[in-house]
Formats: C-alpha cells, sequence, structure tokens
C-alpha cells in the first residue's frame, strides 16, 4: 500500500482511530502489530526475511550488551544484516553470472527475473546496523524487544525511510508519544505537502517528459534533454521528499516524531552541502558507519580522499547492482573530493542564501543534474545517448518544449518557496490553534489537496526509492 | 509505562523546538526531559471538527467540480483501464447464450495474437474451421480477448470465466507475455478484485505482487466489489485517467498559444528512433539486442518452477477442478526470423516442454504450436498472423486450433 493511495487511507484512518482511543496509553504492542500488518498487506512472505532479521540481531545485540567481549556479535550481526540485504539486491545479476559456471543454478538464473527485493530491506537493514552498532559502543542500551521490533517496523518509515537511529524513536515508544493540538496539525501539513509534491508535482506534471525522453534517449533536441534532466531533478526530488513528508507527517499524526531527510537540496552552494540537505539520514549513515569507519579525515589529505570517494561509491551501489548507480556514487565521491581539494569546504549551511551565491548554486545544482543522467537511464549506453542529445548544440537556439520548460519553472519557485516557507510555518500553526478559523483553514487545505491528488494520481506511479 | 493523569513529563515545550532537534542529524538522545507545555487555548472540539469536515468538503468540490467540467467540456480521451477488461468481460457474460442444439460450448480466452487482424482473426480462423468439420457442427465458441492479456490477469479473471456456460476452455499462453517487465507493464491489478475470498491464500503464494497485486491491493478492490462500490470507483479511476490526459492537451494547448509543435517534434522522434532502435532496417522484425527485452528468459529454456508457469499452473487446475477441460495452446514465435539473426531458438522448445509438464500435471493439455508459422505468415514484430493471401496466418493458425480442440476432444 502507497501512502499516496486509498487503500492506505483507510488503514491509516483504523490505526489513527485506534490511537486515539487508548488516550495517552503506550502504544507499542498496537503500533507494532499494525506495522507488521502493513507490511504483511504488501508482501507476506517478505514478512519472514524481516522476521528472521529482527529476531537474529535482537538475539545478538542482547549478547553484544552482557558479553564482555562484543566486537564478535557485532560483526556477526553486521554481516548477516548486510549479507542479507546484499543476498537480495544483487541476486538477479550474481546468480545468472554464477549460473554461467554452475549449471545447477540455471533454472534459479531463469526464476530470478522475478525475484521481488522485500520491500524496505535496504532502509531497515541499515537501521538494523546502525541499533547494533549504537548498543555495541554503548550510545543506547538495548531496549526490549518490542520496542525494538516497532523501532525497526515502524509503518511510516518502514519501506522508504528516513532511516533512523535508536535514539531518535525508542524513546518516544518509552512514553507512548505525545498528540498534541499543534504536533496533529504539523502532521497534517505535512501530509498534505506531501501528497502535492507527490502526486501533483512528481507523478502528474514531471514525470511525462522524463518518461518520455528517457525511453528514446538522444532523439529529441537539446533542449528537451535539457528541460527532461532538470524534471527528472526534481520529479525525483518531489517524489522523495513527498514520501518523507508524508512519513513525517503520518507519524506526527499518531504522536512520534521523524527526523527531516531534506531540506531544500538545490539550494545548496557545493556538494558537500548538498550531502547534508539530500537524503540526510543515509548521508549521515554512511558518514557514521561507513566514512568514519574507514579512517575520516583521521589519516592525511589522500586517504581522506580515497575515503570520501568510496563512501560515495558505496552509498551508489546501495541503490541496486547496475552500472549506473556506481557512476552515480563515483561522480559525486569526484565532486566532493575536488570540493575539499579546492580548499573551498566549509560548513555554511546555516548561513541564509545571498545573491552572491547564485553561481555555486547553479554550478552545484547543474553538477548534481549531470549525475542524475546515469541514476535514471535505463542503461549504461542509453545514459550516454542522453549526454549526446543534450549536446545538440544547433538545437538550442529553437525546438524548446514550453510546457515542461514551464513545469520546470514551477517546480524551482516550489522549492525557493519551501525554503521561505519552513521557518515561518511553527508561528502560523500556533496562530492557527488559537484562531476560531483554524480548523475551517486546516479542512479546506486538506479537502482540496486530497481532491487534487486523488484526481492528478491517474499517473498511478509507485514511489522511486520503493525499488531500493 | 508513565502515569497517564499526569501530563507527559519528556515532551519538548515548543513544538519549533522539536522539530529542530529532530531534524538535527548527528544528535542521538534527541528527547529530553522537560516540563510539558499546555497547548495554546483552542476553540471546543466537537465544533472545530464540524468546521474542518464541512470546509474540507467544500473545498474538495471546489476542487472537483471544475476540472470535471474541464475534462467533460474537453471530451478528453483516457487509456485502457482495468474496469474495461472487467466490464468487457461482464459484457460477454451477459450476451453469450449456449445454443439449443450445441453439445459441447468452448470458450477461447487470450490476447492480440488471438484477436487482432486486419481480416479475419486467428479466433474468426478457428470457429470457421471447427463448424466446417463434421466433428465440430454442434460445438459452439465463444471467445474473450484483451490486449496484453496475462496469466497474472487471467488467473484474477477465472471465476468470470467458469460463470460461462462453457464445458471447455482454451487458452492462448503467448511466450512473450512471460516476463516480470510485461507482467509490470500490462499487470490491471484492479482485477484482484474479481478474486474470491477462498483463493486469497493461493494468491498470496504466487508471485503475483510483480504484476502490482498485493495482499492490500486484493483486499480492498474485494471490498469494493462485494460492497457494490465497484462501479463508483470504477467512476474515480475512469476520472483519474482522463485528467491524467488533461495534461496533454494542456501541452498542446500552450504549444498552439505559442505557434510552435514541440509536442509533436518530440514525439514524432522518438517515434521515429523507437522503429529504428526495435526494427531491422527495412523489416518489421525486430532485432537481436530486444529479443532479450520481448522474450525474457523464455528463450533460454526455462524450468517447471518458472513463475508465471506457477500462476499458469493454479488457473489449469482450477479450471480443471470445476470440469472445464483446459486446453492450453503455446501461440507461435517468429523462429524462422530469430534462427536469421542467429538466436539460438532450442530455448523455446525447452520451455513449451516445462509448459507442458506444468499443464499436465493440474489436468490440462498442452498444444504446442509456437513453431507452427513461418517468418512469411508473420505480420509484425510482434509475432501476430498475417490475414490474407493464401498462406494467411490466422487460417494456418485457426486450422491448427480447431484441429487441436476437436482432437483433443475426441480423446
Amino acid at each position: 500500500m502507497s501512502f499516496a493511495s486509498v487503500p492506505f487511507a483507510v488503514f491509516f484512518a483504523a490505526v489513527w482511530v485506534a490511537v486515539r482511543l487508548r488516550g495517552d496509553r503506550e502504544n507499542t504492542s498496537l503500533l507494532l502489530f499494525a506495522s507488521l500488518l502493513f507490511y504483511a498487506l504488501w508482501a507476506p512472505s517478505a514478512l519472514l526475511v524481516l522476521g528472521f532479521l529482527l529476531a537474529s540481531n535482537y538475539a545478538l545485540a542482547r549478547n553484544m550488551e552482557r558479553s564482555p567481549r562484543p566486537r564478535g556479535w557485532l560483526v556477526a550481526s553486521v554481516v548477516l544484516t548486510l549479507g542479507t540485504l546484499a543476498t537480495f539486491k544483487y541476486a538477479q545479476v550474481a546468480v545468472p553470472f554464477a549460473a554461467r559456471f554452475v549449471p545447477a543454478l540455471r533454472p534459479l538464473a531463469t526464476d530470478v527475473e522475478w525475484l521481488a527485493v522485500p520491500i524496505g530491506i535496504s532502509f531497515y537493514a541499515f537501521e538494523m546496523v546502525s541499533v547494533a552498532v549504537d548498543v555495541h559502543a554503548r550510545r543506547l542500551p538495548c531496549p526490549p524487544f518490542s520496542r525494538y521490533a516497532l523501532f525497526v517496523t515502524f509503518f511510516p518509515h518502514l519501506v522508504a525511510g528516513p532511516i533512523l537511529r535508536g535514539g531518535e524513536l525508542v524513546p518516544q515508544f518509552e512514553t507512548g508519544g505525545a498528540r498534541t493540538p499543534l504536533r496533529n496539525r504539523r502532521g497534517l501539513w505535512l501530509v498534505m505537502s506531501g501528497l502535492l509534491k507527490k502526486v501533483v508535482l512528481s507523478d502528474y506534471l514531471l514525470q511525462p517528459i522524463v518518461k518520455e525522453t528517457f525511453a528514446a534517449p538522444g532523439a529529441a533536441s537539446g533542449p528537451v534533454h535539457l528541460v527532461a534532466m532538470y524534471s527528472f531533478a526534481f520529479q525525483i526530488y518531489a517524489d522523495f521528499s513527498g514520501y518523507s513528508d508524508l512519513a513525517r507527517g503520518l507519524s506526527c499524526l499518531l504522536g512520534y516524531e521523524l527526523p527531516m531527510n531534506f531540506e531544500e537540496p538545490y539550494l545548496s552552494r557545493d556538494p558537500a552541502e548538498f550531502w547534508r540537505r539530500w537524503h540526510m539520514t543515509l548521508s549521515r549513515w554512511l558518514r557514521d558507519y561507513l566514512y568514519v569507519p574507514l579512517g575520516g579525515n583521521r589519516h592525511g589529505p589522500a586517504r581522506t580522499y580515497l575515503n570520501l570517494f568510496l563512501t560515495m561509491a558505496i552509498g551508489g551501489l546501495w541503490h541496486g547492482a547496475g552500472l549506473n548507480f556506481l557512476v552515480w556514487g563515483a561522480l559525486h565521491g569526484v565532486f566532493l573530493v575536488a570540493h575539499r581539494a579546492s580548499g573551498a569546504a566549509r560548513n555554511d549551511e546555516k548561513r541564509p542564501l545571498a545573491w552572491s551565491d547564485l553561481p555555486r548554486v547553479v554550478l552545484t545544482f547543474h553538477l548534481v543534474c549531470l549525475a542524475w543522467i546515469p541514476f535514471r537511464a535505463p542503461t549504461w549506453s542509453a545514459a550516454v545517448d542522453f549526454f549526446r542529445g543534450l549536446s545538440k548544440v544547433s538545437s538550442y537556439a529553437s525546438a524548446w518544449p514550453p510546457f515542461p520548460a514551464l513545469v520546470v519553472a514551477l517546480a524551482v519557485a516550489t522549492h525557493f518557496a519551501e525554503r521561505a516557507l519552513r521557518p515561518r510555518l511553527p508561528a502560523f500553526h500556533v496562530r492557527l490553534a488559537s484562531a476560531s478559523w483554524g480548523a475551517a483553514v486546516d479542512g479546506a487545505l486538506l479537502g482540496a489537496t486530497v481532491a487534487l491528488a486523488v484526481l492528478a494520481s491517474g499517473a498511478g506511479t509507485q514511489f522511486i526509492y520503493f525499488q531500493f | 509505562m508513565r502515569d497517564a493523569s499526569r501530563p507527559a513529563p519528556w515532551i519538548i515545550a515548543e513544538e519549533d523546538r522539536a522539530q529542530e532537534v529532530a531534524s538535527e542529524p548527528h544528535r542521538v538522545e534527541v528527547y529530553r526531559r522537560a516540563p510539558a507545555v499546555d497547548a495554546p487555548t483552542t476553540p471546543r472540539a466537537s465544533p472545530r471538527a464540524l468546521v474542518f469536515a464541512v470546509s474540507a468538503a467544500v473545498a474538495s468540490a471546489a476542487v472537483v467540480v471544475p476540472v470535471v467540467a474541464v475534462v467533460l467540456a474537453a471530451r478528453v480521451d483516457r487509456a485502457t483501464i482495468s474496469a474495461d477488461v472487467a466490464r468487457r468481460l461482464d459484457e460477454l457474460k451477459r450476451t453469450t447464450r449456449r445454443p439449443a442444439n450445441v453439445r459441447e460450448q468452448v470458450l477461447l480466452i487470450g490476447d492480440s495474437v488471438l484477436g487482432v487482424a486486419d481480416g479475419p482473426s486467428v479466433a474468426d480462423e478457428t470457429r470457421r474451421r471447427i463448424s466446417a468439420d463434421p466433428r465440430g457442427r454442434d460445438v459452439s465458441t465463444s471467445v474473450f480477448w484483451w490486449p496484453g492479456l496475462l496469466v497474472t490477469s487471467e488467473w484474477c479473471l477465472a471465476d468470470d470465466f467458469l460463470e460461462f456456460d462453457a464445458d471447455r476452455v482454451v487458452l492462448e499462453v503467448n511466450l512473450r507475455s512471460l516476463g516480470a517487465g510485461t507482467a509490470l507493464a500490462f499487470g490491471f491489478p484492479e482485477l484482484a478484485g474479481r478474486v474470491r475470498a477462498d483463493r486469497f491464500v493461493e494468491g498470496l503464494s504466487l508471485p503475483l505482487s510483480v504484476s502490482g497485486i498485493t495482499a492490500g491491493q486484493m483486499l480492498f478492490d474485494r471490498a469494493l466489489v462485494v460492497t457494490g462500490l465497484e462501479d463508483a470507483w470504477t467512476r474515480v479511476v475512469d476520472a483519474e485517467a482522463r485528467v491524467y490526459n488533461l495534461r496533454d492537451r494542456a501541452d498542446r494547448a500552450l504549444d498552439a498559444l505559442l505557434a510552435v509543435h514541440s509536442v509533436d517534434e518530440r514525439r514524432g522522434a522518438a517515434f521515429q528512433d523507437g522503429l529504428a532502435r526495435f526494427h531491422v532496417p527495412g523489416k518489421l522484425r525486430e532485432r537481436r539486442e530486444h529479443v532479450a527485452e520481448t522474450l525474457w528468459n523464455v528463450r533460454l529454456g526455462v524450468a517447471p518452477s518458472y513463475p508465471p508457469f506457477r500462476i499458469l499452473g493454479a488457473l489449469v487446475r482450477r479450471f480443471a477442478d470445476a470440469g472445464k477441460h483446459p486446453l492450453v495452446w503455446a501461440a507461435p514465435v517468429n523462429v524462422d526470423h530469430y534462427r536469421s539473426i542467429g538466436v539460438d531458438v532450442s530455448g523455446f522448445a525447452r520451455s513449451v516442454e516445462s509448459m507442458r509438464a506444468v499443464v499436465e500435471e493440474n489436468g490440462g493439455r498442452l498444444l504446442d504450436l509456437h513453431t507452427t508459422l513461418r517468418d512469411a505468415q508473420l505480420g509484425d514484430a510482434s509475432d501476430h498472423a498475417t490475414a490474407h493471401g493464401p498462406g494467411a496466418g490466422t487460417a494456418a493458425l485457426g486450422a491448427h486450433l480447431a484441429q487441436g480442440i476437436l482432437d483433443t476432444e475426441a480423446r
């Protein structure tokens, strides 16, 4: 059940009512049941993989906590979890390859194209590793099993993140969450934002030109390719950040906070800032559990560059076994290394944007856009054809597609609007809460958003990050 | 668990602060203990809920009414939806009557190979040949075909097929339709509403999720059917599909306003590119590079465990258990052309043998027609038969199929 679907709305309404009826009591069992049901309604067989990883990782975490030498348990937990993840994610490439040499694998090699990767495994596997490492480092006491299981399976974040750390959610489960009017309102507004981004902006407005151009890369004019490239950049942003808004909003409505995952990444001034604003929970996971253990910046510039590059390349492979994902990750690795080597590395994302930042923002945005091409293209040769289409210089004087270009302009404006509105929203919510017309505003916005989302959902596209 | 009578001690004092803290990427211990604060004074809950509901209803109507009005006024068309398949089947069920003097009624089910032709189709030719044969004088045939109809959709519709007053079911299996990519593209997942509760468990054991048929989808769509809301929901989906095409109208309208032809230019370029990439130069035959995309692993020779065969097995078993004597036929692929471009065609035969094993194990029979037609008898790169000329593919295939139907009946 996708969050942007009527069956999910029915499911969520039932859970929400059940949680409200229980008042301030702890909801661990109820939410755990709901989360497992949510997953089972999606893919009952995948529940076996989830259950196996939950049970084994929990047992290992308990041993880790009790053992005087916990390192072995940690290694076992990480190998088991990431091994299972890799088995599913890379089977479609690895099994046919292995079958060339092992005839007994041939029937499996032809069946494997139908193998459905357990939905959300990339996300919950990383969360399990995060808990294991934090328990090992004594940053987090191992919670009771029900809370551990709920932390991993909590349905708003189960299938596509945000990728949480135990300390962010387990303490909230301990106290049963907080369903305050302000949090409810924020949840509602996040849900509305998510629906508009995902269904209207991403699927309805941006997706068609992307689909059309990437289906025949190199065929249309240069401007069409350029607009399609921009469109995909905003499509994947609207899709994934829309999903994250929905996840956070639904969680707020149930009384729990999830961390932000996106913060207007295309307004970043350099690649490092981009990664502090794009898929923030994955970035910090890669930093804390990969880059730092690799040595981080502690062993001189050359090793730092290598660590940066490796972290991003492995981050690319996390998305899938394709060469395109590796190239995408490697390109970002190169951008980060070049940025660091240039000496321009500085942590200034808290400073407001100024007009003088515009060239850096535009440059960063275009580097990110170019890297999206291999990410989106179905094959490497399709990516090369797309680059060829993009470089049809003579066609840039004409042949611009006006409607898709207008949609891109709308997406850019939305990005700036998000940056401008976010800091003002909390105060506005407080004002709405005390105003007699607050409920009317909420109701009208929700009604209009849901109606628009239902009407525009004919594109019927799944969230892009569900495949990872 | 905390004392429910006291305010939660850990609630962060300001919502802004909560958002800020929760967004801090490096922090593990997010929630500090802090005195709870009262929410700002708000109007009473019940009138507020009423105001909320009324304004939501008014606002949604304010969005839906003008959009639907524009769609109707502009007569925006739409693509095929699952309801079209179901509606066609319902109509056929309503209008199909078993003739009084008929000994055997046969239901032919298939995709465009069965029904599409610019002359008499395979279904027409099969029917003609059956009635021309002395053994088939009192055999009647009815036909249900839909472009891209997959074994997953047929499994969903199995109970509807059983409602036909047919003695036998003849099922086409197109080797091109057996890949995971095809299952995703032509899934019609809403047909899951036609799956009755007694088949849910079987459904969960089959790889239907690649067609978007999840347990949740089955329950939701079944609930619509059972509660009689299917028609209302179909109207919503119909509106969605038309609103989707409204975007295309807006694209063209802006082109017209600016006196440019960007839509036609880019679609024309994509079409030309598609033709060039897909076809052997100068021929309506696919390139070697595309065989893997269109014939999937079936070209390599798949085992009886191949996931679509599991669905086929369940479908055949359903028909066999209902006494419909299922006959499955493997539709032709252009083996002549594949040989000419260097594709090893022995894999097809192995796949068909696996299919035979599955079909026979589940109480059906298999008619292998995958090598029946020569290159000249196939009209396009998707292996649709030609309908004209002395060696017309539809006539040849119809003859083989009719013969197979009559022969297997006689056995």
